[in-house]
């Protein structure tokens, strides 16, 4: 019996010396969503018009920026707020009319991504067969706060880097703006200088591509 | 022979003495109870999460934040940053890095121990799989001292026992708002992905390890 009793004596003590009921590991999680890819896609194209003249180095410009326009009523930087596409003709400037006031429409184009993120924007010139392009325009640069007049539009430099926030799903216009951000998104509205670099024919309807790059 | 008779004598007389003699001995059985130390829980308060933003770019990095010394040093026990304003509990705090954009969240954990005043270790170690890494050593493990302005913020490096004495420290000032036998740490960190990238719009999620003894 003495034996007995000591022996479980010791098991006790061996059992509060045991670190097993010291300690405790623990999972803990970690998780993350990555952001969706992002894409672009063209709602309307640029047009320059159907009156440029046919000399070689002659030019027309289609007016398109944060201060001559659109404005960020009309830009439609609410993206539902339809103002700034199809209907409105931009101002034009060099050899095409510019008295003609309804001919040449912005190219628009929509970025779409992860909410709320940065995005880099690079619009590029063209060398092309008949006709250079040098873009000039603006973008729509959301600050993702639920407080009006924080959003913005952020002119274009031709070949350069422009980083925009992408609409926030909390981002809020000023009602006058007509419209609500769309989260994810952003436009680009883009005009610029055209020089031929031949001499054109007459009558003949001429297409180039230019670039845009959009990234992370 | 004679030994051996003598030896049985002697037996003989002791198992009379012990049957016959209450008056003379006696043994009593008495219990004697000892409970053990309270086993160490690690409860988690807020998981820990790198947001919705992050790119799908291989080898690029995210930070989390879990240790904003702008805000003091001590976590109370709703997730409060005692000496400043902010709380860590259900708020975003803004990622850095080129890996990824937007805000995440700290993981919270709670430890609750047997006696005021223990002494704990506490060690939070890495992660790794094959489409990401996380190193945890953006972190804060309070350090709860008696009186006031003394208590620390340990920032505990990945895989390494770092010690805390958890005690309710309600002093006032800057250890006010502790509970008695609970301490709270934050865990940030490092989120690098994978050499060959990640897959967009796709959600990720690994588990890491946090070790807790006393000490």
């Amino acid at each position: 019996m003495k034996f007995n009793t000591l022996s479980k004596i010791f098991c006790l003590a061996g059992i509060i010396a045991s670190p097993l009921s010291l300690a405790n590991q623990t999972d803990a999680g970690i998780s993350f969503t990555t952001v969706p890819d992002v894409s672009i896609l063209q709602l309307q194209a640029i047009q320059f018009g159907g009156d440029m003249t046919l000399s070689l180095n002659d030019t027309c410009s289609l007016l398109v920026s944060a201060a001559v326009g659109p404005d960020e009523v009309d830009s439609g930087i609410a993206p539902n707020a339809v103002v700034g596409e199809a209907a409105t003709f931009q101002q034009r400037g060099g050899s095409c009319d510019p008295t003609n006031a309804v001919d040449g429409t912005a190219g628009i184009y929509e970025v779409s991504g992860g909410a709320g993120v940065p995005v880099k924007i690079t619009v590029n010139t063209l060398t092309g067969t008949n006709f250079n392009f040098v873009p000039t325009g603006a973008i729509g640069n959301y600050d993702g706060a639920n407080t009006a007049n924080g959003d913005s539009l952020q002119d274009i430099t031709a070949d350069t880097e422009h980083t925009v926030n992408l609409a926030n799903v909390n981002d809020v216009i000023n009602a006058a703006q007509g419209g609500s951000p769309q989260a994810g998104k952003t436009k680009i509205f883009v005009g610029g200088t055209l020089t031929a670099s031949t001499a054109l024919t007459a009558g003949t309807p001429y297409t180039e591509q230019f670039t845009i790059d959009v990234t992370y | 022979m004679q030994p051996n008779k003598t030896k049985i004598a002697l037996v003989i007389g002791a198992l009379f003495l012990g049957a016959s003699g209450a008056s003379n001995a006696v043994q009593g059985s008495f219990d004697i109870t000892i409970a053990t130390i309270a086993d160490l829980n690690v409860t988690e308060v807020q998981a820990l999460s790198f947001g919705s933003s992050v790119f799908t770019t291989g080898s690029s990095v995210c930070n989390l934040e879990g240790n904003d010394p702008l805000f003091g040093d001590v976590l109370a026990e709703d997730g409060t940053v005692i000496t400043g304003a902010t709380t860590y509990l259900a708020q975003d705090t803004a990622l850095s890095g080129s890996g990824c954009a937007g805000g995440g969240r700290v993981g919270i954990y709670e430890v609750v121990t047997a006696g005021v005043g223990d002494t704990i270790s506490v060690t939070v170690n890495s992660v790794s799989n094959a489409d990401f890494t996380f190193s945890p050593n953006s972190n804060c493990l309070p350090n709860y001292l008696p009186g006031t302005g003394a208590n620390a913020c340990l920032i505990m490096a990945p895989g390494v026992p770092n010690t805390s004495a958890v005690t309710g420290d309600l002093s006032g000032g800057a250890g006010e708002g502790a509970v008695d036998n609970t301490l709270r740490f934050t865990v940030g960190g490092t989120l690098t992905t994978a050499v060959g990238g990640l897959t967009a719009a796709t959600p990720y999620s690994d588990v890491f390890v946090i070790d807790v003894i006393y000490q």
